[in-house]
């Protein structure tokens, strides 16, 4: 190549890396910004020029909620160690500040920078994301309302076949009732999935509220395993309770630790065959109240374990035996448990069974005003 | 005979309510609005007051409200019937004087009719 077409090849890769959309910024192993194209510069309201040579960390600012991201959460590093390419989207909830203090939602992709096989720094490529959140938020609105909506017809079905089914218009006969039990009981599943909904959109518009009050755990528990007797026995499950001694109350909203409650234990029935066992234990452990939920059910497929938090997921094995799931309850149980400063995790084994369990602080929930209440 | 008032906008579910209530004995007047609850509640007197909350022309809010000023008419129990289920709206009713707080699509006809029957012993020795 003579030097004037290697001028011009060098004035071509600049007008391709100035006319990108997405904001690029290369760095090298020590960090240093090598490369910043002009949409990184608009984005980030920093001059290309200016930046060449400063460190990463200055030129690039990640939020989330609120919080500025230690350097080393961002997955720059990780990118780099692991030599793999790493995309944060609109999940994970990323901000970027730019110089000038305008704090805006991104979406990310960064790959490790290789020349001759060796690792010579990353590429990070980034966009700005208002607009997508703004959809995001909208659809939310939109299940949250439509959810609303639902409840008035479905009190309606629920009335109207209760009143049938009691006989209080006349007798049915045996197959008459089962039907419009069916019907009774499919409606009462549409309730509860509308309430998921309406949950699940209140997480995601960040709009909940945590109302702690001296709360008892057990009695809690106690009060969900009351309502699930019924499916209890009618699988023969076998039910083995363990509380810790004198569990104190910690302050905590009882509306959320039922919702904990009621989405693991109905699970472990749910999932458990005829004549299995479930387990549940409570008790004190450090400075933690550790919540266990075991059964001797289907289990969870070890490809389908890093996925189980995600909303709507259900596991391949599970989709053919048990119609009635909605791959909302063990998202909105993680939500709460975060939320509440608490860790959950699990162990499972196909065919086996599944344990999950919970830690929450003994000092309890943090108060948070919020506009909405979980149901 | 015990006489409902019995606020709600919609059709279906007035029905649903107007007949089992009538067929548990009691004499039912609907209103179809909040304004229509007002206008009831001074010619009719009801002994209890079944009332929902998102209504058009005056909500039920605003109806409870309304009631609890006026001194001929303050002492009758308020059940809301609502499908509005947050703590705030039930907060907000049990401020406003109701005596309870119904979330229409979590509980069956048989509880509503319960809970009315205890609010109206409740309210016969006055």
């Amino acid at each position: 190549m003579t030097d004037i077409e290697l001028h011009e090849r060098q004035e071509q890769l600049n007008a391709i890396l100035s006319s990108m959309a997405e904001g690029l910024i290369a760095i090298d192993n020590e960090r240093k910004v090598i490369l910043m194209n002009q949409a990184a510069g608009i984005l980030l309201r920093t001059a290309p020029q200016e930046a060449a040579g400063q460190d990463i960390r200055q030129i690039l600012t990640v939020y989330r909620d609120g919080q500025e991201l230690a350097y080393s959460d961002l997955p720059v590093e990780k990118a780099i160690a692991e030599r793999d390419i790493i995309s944060i989207g609109l999940l994970d909830n990323l901000s970027v500040k730019a110089k000038n203090g305008r704090l805006f939602p991104m979406a990310m992709t960064i790959a490790p920078l290789l020349a001759k096989g060796e690792v010579s720094g990353a590429i990070i490529l980034f966009r700005d994301i208002t607009k997508d959140r703004e959809v995001d938020r909208a659809k939310t609105e939109f299940v949250s309302l439509a959810s609303h909506q639902l409840k008035t017809p479905l009190s309606a079905i629920n009335w109207y076949s209760e009143m049938v089914l009691e006989e209080e218009v006349g007798p049915l006969n045996d197959k008459q009732k089962e039907y419009l039990k069916n019907l009774y009981d499919a409606n009462r599943r549409m309730v509860e999935l509308v309430n998921s909904l309406l949950n699940v959109s209140r997480i995601d518009l960040g709009v909940f509220a945590v109302e702690p009050v001296p709360t008892n755990f057990p009695s809690v528990a106690d009060e969900v395993l009351v309502e699930l007797k019924p499916r209890i026995e009618l699988k023969k499950l076998r039910l083995e309770k363990e509380y810790g001694q004198a569990m104190p109350d910690v302050n905590a909203d009882p509306k959320l630790v039922r919702i904990i409650f009621q989405n693991l234990l109905s699970n472990a029935v749910k999932y458990t065959a005829p004549n299995g066992v479930i387990g549940l234990a409570v008790k004190k452990e450090g400075q933690n109240i550790l919540i266990r939920v075991t059964d001797t059910g289907y289990g969870i497929p070890a490809a389908d374990q890093g996925k189980i938090f995600t909303k709507l997921f259900r596991a391949d094995n599970i989709r053919d035996k048990e119609a009635e799931g909605t791959g909302l309850g063990l998202y909105i149980v993680k939500a709460v448990v975060e939320a509440a400063g608490g860790r959950i995790w699990f162990d499972s084994l196909e065919g086996r069974g599944s344990s999950f369990f919970i830690t929450l602080p003994l000092a309890g929930m943090t108060k948070k005003a919020g506009v909405k209440g979980l149901t | 005979m015990n006489k409902i008032l019995l606020v709600e906008d919609d059709k279906f579910l007035s029905t649903a309510l107007d007949d089992k209530l009538t067929r548990e004995g009691f004499t039912v007047i609907k209103a179809l609005n909040g304004q229509e609850a007002i206008t009831k509640i001074r010619s009719q007197q009801p002994d209890l007051i079944l009332l929902d909350i998102i209504m058009p022309q005056k909500n039920g809010f605003e109806v409870l409200a309304e009631i609890k000023l006026d001194e001929t008419f303050k002492h009758i129990p308020v059940i809301v019937l609502s499908n509005l289920g947050q703590e705030a709206d039930i907060k907000k009713a049990q401020d406003l004087g109701a005596v309870d707080y119904i979330v229409k699509s979590d509980v069956e006809m048989k509880i509503v009719v319960e809970k009315i029957k205890a609010e109206l012993a409740k309210a016969k020795p006055r």
